[in-house]
């Protein structure tokens, strides 16, 4: 007897100490360690610390059931529920993980589009600014916008949202600042009853052309020259217009370009601008525009009219008296087409400015 | 064998199978505070990854600690050697940060000079360009550029201050390819004038 229970006890010891083979550890856990490193290397302790924590505190208390299975003897080990355990947090690792790089790439994508836009805008209103007097204020404030846009950028590639939204919010009231002096200064081209006449000219111009000579559209805002044949748009080509070409021309010295009906009334081709066409500014309407003005006080008397105002060449990127300059070679091609007695109109533009410049429209 | 005998034999065992069951907590605080360390000298900015590597290990040694803890016979040896490993790598990524933001520093400072070197030579150019009629609205707006560039250039001096090293040399190379552009863009104007 006292052998038989010698025996049993000997066995019941082999078999609870070393015996039996233990239960493999859930590969699930070191999968969780793993996500977990991921979490952090994606910005989950940046971007959605509560949500982190509270991933970390289910991993503990998984873990604390782990550790307490595996503390039991061999025999008594059973895995089953810490692997469902670890699946699930796993599973809600992996979701959030996704969560995380869906939400990069949403900030990403509205901070890419806020910078596409504002460079949009800062890029008309640098063209505009450009052809006003005070470019410096403007160009100031374009120049570090455009900075401070690429500065978020820089930051919002690093994801650090935050300080990328700071400077595209500051670069933002630059842009805004300029807008609104540009709005001031050329508040003519908010002026619905100037974009009414513009647009009626802009019309009897695009249908002109039909069966007789080409006829001309200068859009000023829009620094384009556009060439009707038989009511159909044949070419247009960029412009450069006066020093102060965004205002009505109103007396000579002004750099100020007409705007109105015109008609070519010669041709020169040796022009010190290549070649040119003679507008016949001024036309009844600005002459009687000229009288009222000056009787107005707001011409002083020693002051004329002006005159002289040409399409011609020298390059479109240059600043005339008045003039309208194309590039030489596109003077070419214009110069071979027009004839004199051709109609030339000029408008401001054929959109508001605040519709070109917060590109809502095509223009 | 006598009953005191007995007695001394059994205290010793137990003397020494408590004496291991006691948790490491030096080597932990040692760990933690060689980690907190690395984080003050900035290893976040300097050795984001292998801040992160530490700190994962050091989870790890946690757990390790956590599982001894529930056992009757605890052996916190290969938690210790972890801690250990943990610290000594802490301690060297702390003495390593400095000569980083060292190198960070100078290079900041050498994208500073050249910013401020390019402005400069914008500004000069610009100072010497022919102003007339056809001229003086593109020079005028480039001095607004140069000017935006001067504040620019405070803002990544105050970078530097904060010693925010990579934020001041990013926004310096800005600085320093937008001026070049307007320099390019003042050369070309001159040019022109001169052909003509």
């Amino acid at each position: 007897m006292r052998f038989f229970v010698r025996t049993l006890t000997g066995v019941v010891c082999l078999f609870l100490f070393s015996g039996c083979n233990p239960p493999p550890v859930p590969s699930e856990i070191e999968e969780a360690e793993i996500q977990v490193s991921e979490l952090r290397r994606a910005g989950a302790e940046e971007f959605f610390s509560a949500r982190f924590n509270k991933h970390l505190g289910e991993m503990k208390s998984a873990k604390d059931r782990y550790f307490k299975v595996r503390a039991r003897l061999p025999v008594f080990r059973n895995y089953d529920e810490i692997r469902i355990a670890f699946q699930e947090i796993v599973s809600r690792g992996e979701a959030f993980l996704n969560d995380i790089r869906s939400f990069k790439a949403t900030r990403t994508a509205s901070a890419s589009e806020r910078i596409d836009s504002l460079t949009r805008r800062m890029k008309i209103m640098n063209r505009v600014g450009s052809l006003l007097q005070s470019g410096r204020f403007v160009r100031f404030n374009i120049s570090r916008a455009e900075l401070l846009l690429q500065e978020a950028d820089l930051l919002i590639k690093k994801e650090r949202f935050e300080e990328g939204q700071s400077k595209l919010d500051l670069a933002n009231n630059f842009a805004r600042e300029t807008q609104a002096f540009l709005l001031s200064t050329l508040d003519r081209y908010d002026d619905p009853k100037n974009l009414k006449n513009w647009r009626a000219l802009a019309l009897e111009a695009a249908a002109g052309g039909k069966g007789g000579s080409p006829s001309i559209l200068i859009n000023k805002l829009d620094q384009s020259l556009t060439v009707y044949r038989n009511g159909k748009t044949w070419k247009t080509f960029t412009v450069s217009l006066g020093a102060n070409g965004f205002f009505d021309k109103r007396h000579a010295g002004d750099y100020a370009t007409p705007e109105g009906r015109y008609v070519v009334v010669s041709k020169n081709p040796a022009s010190r601008f290549h070649l040119a066409l003679l507008l016949n500014y001024p036309n009844p309407a600005d002459r009687e525009a000229y009288l009222l003005a000056r009787e107005k006080g707001l011409i002083p008397p020693a002051v004329g009219i002006g005159g002289l105002i040409e399409i011609h060449g020298g390059g479109n990127d240059i600043r005339t008296d008045g003039c309208i300059a194309l590039r030489d070679k596109d003077m070419d091609i214009l110069y071979g087409l027009i004839e004199p007695g051709a109609s030339v109109t000029i408008i401001g533009s054929l959109h508001s400015l605040t519709a070109v410049i917060n590109a809502t429209t095509d223009n | 064998m006598k009953t005191w005998m007995k007695g001394i034999v059994l205290g010793t065992v137990l003397a020494f199978v408590l004496a291991g069951c006691a948790q490491p907590t030096k080597e932990m605080d040692a760990a933690a505070a060689a980690v907190e360390a690395a984080v003050n000298e900035g290893a976040e900015v300097y050795a984001k990854e292998d801040l992160l590597n530490l700190q994962a290990d050091m989870t790890s040694a946690n757990d390790k600690i956590s599982s001894q803890g529930k056992k009757l016979f605890k052996g916190y040896g290969e938690a210790k050697d972890l801690l250990a490993q943990i610290k000594t790598r802490a301690d060297e990524l702390t003495a390593v940060i400095p000569a980083k933001k060292e190198e960070a520093r100078n290079a900041a400072l050498a994208a500073l000079d050249q910013a401020n070197a390019a402005v400069e030579e914008a500004k000069a150019l610009l100072a010497d360009a022919p102003s007339g009629k056809g001229t003086k609205a593109d020079i005028d707006a480039m001095a607004g550029d140069i000017k935006a560039m001067e504040e620019m250039i405070l803002e990544a001096q105050a970078k530097m201050d904060a010693m925010d090293f990579f934020g001041a040399s990013d926004t310096a190379k800005l600085i320093g390819e937008k001026a070049a552009a307007v320099s390019a863009q003042i050369k070309a104007a001159i040019e022109k004038i001169r052909k003509k």
